[in-house]
């Protein structure tokens, strides 16, 4: 018990420091890639969560546990839909976006006012989860109605999506089934979610590099010489 | 819900499933998508190669054309406006001043004479870049003047009728209709061994149809396609890259009756100035 105690400190270790990663290419990178509102919003949101995951694991709390799983869920909702938001071309989707994010602030208090308090906000999780998943298959479908120039895949976008949708859809019944099961039997499960978690946050990595790189290759007509005819 | 309530493996068996079936559904959906767009990209990029190769053929058609075009009007100018002019010169010589007045009179009236010859051979030439009727009178009447000359000629019946041409196509538009046309009929003429030839016009919304009918031997869509697409039927590739100029479609076919061909030629009308 020891033991397995030890490895799910390490994998949340990973985990609250794996939120860095996003940040780092970010600082690093020259002034466009700060332009590019999607990352921005990635950025933002790994910074926010590592702010809460590491408050609440390493320093006195500020805000109880429950308060932190409520803050976690609304933020991700809150910073997803935003992507989405940015990337997704629909108007209309984009109005049902952003009444989204209200709606669901709203439910959310509901929920605690009127649910049995439980350790984990298993509900708020699992509808947040839903609606998540479904901005990405609607992003994705849109790509696919696009005329596609170059492979979806190629697009930095395509990994941040495909790390958000392993992410919910890894945790998906872990969170919702967390109050319908023992805490031992929770603690078994739990460390896949922070495995899962930190790939999605290594495939967002990878997605800013790649925005980098991309955004990198662009200005290679300022190399050229002036060719202009000049008397 | 049963499951959840029954017994702690119950919920772990649902809890491991769960997961197992969202990962899979996830990344099957991802697999599908990439596949997906593969194969939408190589159907691209094979189209893109046809669309290029067809471009070539339609470019090489019409270069190969202009230079036949060019060689004619050269053979045209070298063949008989060149000994025309030459022989004029002769009549008009350095020793014509030596000559008595009478055949001074004959050389000069000769000399004239040939000079009419070279002009109106360099009219026809010129008319046959662009027929005068054309350019002052329309398509109407220039199609109209082709019918009967061709029916003069005796060979074959051919006839037109505009429905409705009150309004003029643009000079360009209407130079590429009196080509195709002169092209078509060109065709029937060498090959279809027809009896008769008859053009109607009509215009429809925003279209503007010319059809040809004829008795003859003709080919149908999928024909003109494959002569298209390889390296004989130049006139027919000319055709094509002429309508694309004024974005018209063609359409070859046999009429429900088996017994005539008709060409079908759709472009869009000129917006009203």
């Amino acid at each position: 018990m020891e033991k397995s105690n030890f490895i799910e400190t390490i994998f949340l270790n990973i985990l609250i420091y794996s939120y860095l990663l996003p940040v780092l290419p970010f600082i690093f990178s020259k002034q466009w890639v700060k332009q590019e509102t999607p990352v921005r919003i990635v950025v933002i949101y790994s910074i926010i969560l590592f702010i809460l995951l590491f408050s609440f694991d390493h320093i006195p709390r500020v805000f109880s546990l429950h308060t932190n799983q409520i803050l976690i869920t609304f933020s991700e909702l809150f910073f997803y839909s935003l992507f989405y938001y940015h990337i997704i071309l629909n108007e209309k989707f984009k109005r049902f976006i952003l009444w989204v994010i209200p709606l669901f602030f709203i439910f959310q208090i509901l929920h605690e006012i009127f649910s049995k308090r439980a350790n984990f906000d298993a509900i708020p999780s699992g509808t947040e989860a839903i609606i998540i998943l479904t901005y990405t298959v609607y992003f994705f479908y849109e790509e696919l109605r696009k005329s596609p120039d170059k492979s979806f895949y190629n697009n930095y976008l395509f990994w941040i999506s495909l790390g958000i949708m392993l992410y919910l859809a890894g945790t998906f019944f872990i969170f919702i089934l967390a109050n319908n099961m023992p805490a031992e039997q929770v603690n078994e499960f739990w460390f896949f979610t922070y495995v899962i978690e930190t790939l999605k946050n290594i495939l967002i990595t990878i997605a800013i590099i790649m925005c980098l790189r991309a955004k990198n290759k662009e200005p290679l007509e300022k190399k050229q010489p002036n060719l202009d005819f000049t008397p | 819900m049963f499951l959840l309530q029954a017994t702690k493996s119950g919920v772990s068996f649902v809890l491991f499933l769960g997961t197992l079936g969202m990962v899979v559904l996830t990344v099957s959906l991802i697999i599908f998508i990439i596949f997906h767009q593969r194969r939408v990209l190589r159907f691209q990029t094979r189209l893109q190669q046809m669309e290029q190769e067809q471009q070539k053929i339609l470019l090489n058609a019409s270069i190969k054309l202009q230079e036949e075009e060019r060689q004619r009007l050269a053979a045209d100018l070298h063949d008989d406006a060149g000994p025309l002019l030459a022989t004029a010169r002769l009549y008009l010589n350095e020793n014509l001043v030596n000559q008595d007045k009478a055949t001074q009179l004959q050389s000069i009236f000769q000399a004239r004479q040939i000079i009419d010859d070279t002009i109106q051979l360099v009219r026809n030439i010129s008319h046959s870049l662009m027929p005068p009727t054309l350019k002052n009178f329309g398509l109407e009447s220039a199609v109209n003047d082709l019918f009967q000359k061709i029916s003069g000629s005796g060979a074959i019946n051919a006839s037109s009728r505009f429905h409705e041409y009150k309004e003029r196509l643009k000079e360009e538009k209407e130079l590429v209709m009196f080509r195709i046309v002169q092209e078509l009929i060109n065709n029937i003429l060498k090959h279809s061994n027809s009896s008769f030839i008859h053009l109607t016009q009509n215009v429809h919304a925003d279209k503007f149809y010319l059809r040809i009918h004829h008795d003859g031997r003709g080919i149908v869509q999928a024909d003109f396609d494959k002569l298209n697409k390889s390296n004989v039927g130049l006139g027919l590739k000319n055709i094509t890259s002429r309508l694309r100029l004024v974005q018209g479609n063609i359409n070859f076919e046999k009429d429900i009756s088996q017994t005539y061909y008709k060409v079908t030629i759709e472009l869009p009308k000129d917006e009203p100035y």
